[in-house]
């Protein structure tokens, strides 16, 4: 495992999302209400980017940009299926840095 | 480089702005033949003769409220998610993200062709194709189109062929299918086919226009999936039956029709069950208008044989089984290597890109050409 420095906190906004090469991973990592989510980067439907999707605050989901699956932040689900997840990674503040694990 | 500072182990990621459209999609012609494009209503308003360009202030609106808002929460024409190509330069710009190199234009708006003004039809396709004519074609080579025509009115549907099928820019012919209106394959449209033919263009039949009117099938439909997703599929395959067992081939045997947006992996079971029902009841057959025309008893051939050699079909929208197994069975009982021509549906919500032709190592290289480019090439005569 691997730790990556993605952004100081104050560098994402509220509700905003940063895609970056961590390893072999492109990861979209998403600043939501003051947490920090991460997400593998391509759709698993049709391989949409995640990191150009449409964050949906109040349901804490991302949408993808090509069809309109809806992902959870926290937990990796689709909203109409939980059974099909989209991989996830462990993402944290430490001091003022958002630090990513793949 | 994101801004900030490795310390200790920690490596600084590399803050990327991926292409989600697969790499391999750049080494290889593309031809994209369903490409949604929506001029501005106003200009093509500047198109139509009076009482038509006063009276028409806006797309016209039509009767059921059947909307892609409900399920997905968008709302609009074809529900544009990847943008809106309303000229020529829009397209083109798409077009090189998409590393799309060639692109058949289809009508991006579906309502009005349902309209129950037939001449509302007429005269919108007529702008739209003079639209098309003066300012898109000219301006690239990149750029195709089909006609745009009236099937509801197929005297009409052939005049607008016959006026403007010569220009080169135009590749194939559009029409739309639905529950509101019966299938394009009866001897009724035999103008079209006949103008068609006479032109070497292809004949396309789009799922389309059968959302916004009542039928009996949309009084028990309350879901864009069951609308969209599953009904369109019943409808194309009606139109198909209605090509193949009322003699639409016999009597215009070199006569391509190109289904867009009508499912594919239902092949199997048409081809199956349609020529087992035809040799066990063939009798009818020579009760319809074109039989009777040519005095002629039995289809010229089985159904089956129409099937893969009169048409071909868009790709769009492409739904892989997750078992490798039972893709590489279907996709030998629907002879997809031969039968599908690329499509992406863009800007639609059902947009589909490339991705899964390059990603399948069942798909062989040979056939990776064919779909994108050369089944397209030999389907329609123009595109050289």
């Amino acid at each position: 495992m691997t730790e990556y420095l993605v952004a100081k906190i104050d560098d994402m906004s509220e509700n905003s999302v940063r895609a970056v090469k961590a390893g072999r991973h492109v990861v979209a990592v998403y600043r939501v209400d003051g947490e920090f989510y991460a997400l593998h980067n391509t759709c698993p439907h049709k391989g949409g980017a995640m990191c150009d999707g449409m964050i949906v605050p109040e349901k804490l989901v991302v949408r993808c940009p090509w069809h309109h699956w809806n992902w959870r932040l926290d937990s990796g689900e689709l909203e109409s299926d939980p059974r099909q997840k989209i991989r996830q990674f462990d993402v944290k503040v430490v001091g003022d840095e958002v630090v990513l694990t793949v | 480089m994101s801004e900030v500072t490795a310390r200790g182990d920690r490596e600084p990621a590399v803050v990327v702005q991926p292409d989600p459209i697969h790499e391999a999609a750049q080494r290889y012609e593309i031809i994209d033949t369903d490409v949604h494009f929506l001029p501005d209503w106003d200009v093509l308003r500047g198109y139509m003769p009076e009482p038509f360009r006063s009276k028409l202030t806006r797309y016209p609106l039509v009767g059921a409220d059947f909307s892609p808002q409900y399920s997905t929460g968008i709302m609009g024409t074809g529900q544009d998610v990847m943008g809106t190509a309303r000229t020529a330069q829009d397209m083109l710009n798409a077009m090189d993200t998409l590393n799309t190199d060639t692109v058949m234009l289809v009508p991006g708006f579906q309502r009005p062709q349902s309209l129950y003004h037939k001449s509302w039809v007429s005269v919108l396709a007529s702008a739209y194709n003079d639209y098309l004519a003066d300012k898109v074609l000219p301006a690239t080579d990149r750029i195709k189109a089909e006609i745009m025509i009236n099937h509801r009115d197929p005297a009409a549907g052939a005049a607008e062929i016959k006026r403007i099928g010569d220009h080169p820019g135009f590749i194939s012919v559009y029409t739309e299918y639905g529950g509101n209106y019966e299938p394009v394959g009866t001897a009724d449209h035999d103008p079209i086919f006949e103008a068609a033919t006479e032109r070497d263009l292809a004949v396309t039949i789009h799922a389309g226009c059968f959302w916004q009117q009542m039928t009996p099938i949309h009084q028990g439909t309350r879901t864009w999936t069951e609308l969209l997703g599953i009904s369109s599929i019943s409808f194309t395959m009606a139109s198909v039956g209605a090509m193949i067992m009322q003699g639409l081939f016999d009597k215009f045997p070199d006569l391509h029709i190109t289904v867009k947006e009508g499912g594919f992996w239902w092949l199997p079971e048409f081809a199956l069950r349609s020529d087992e029902f035809y040799l066990s009841h063939p009798g009818d057959v020579s009760l319809v208008e074109r039989k009777i025309e040519a005095g002629e008893e039995f289809l010229n051939k089985l159904p089956s044989e129409y099937l893969f050699e009169n048409f071909r079909f868009s790709s769009q929208p492409m739904c892989l089984p997750k078992n490798p197994k039972h893709f590489k069975m279907l996709w030998e009982l629907c002879k997809s290597e031969d039968m599908l021509l690329y499509s992406s549906d863009w800007p639609h919500a059902t947009f589909d890109p490339p991705n899964w032709i390059f990603e399948n190592a069942l798909i062989t290289e040979e056939a990776r050409v064919k779909i994108l480019s050369s089944n397209s090439r030999a389907w329609f005569p123009r595109l050289g």
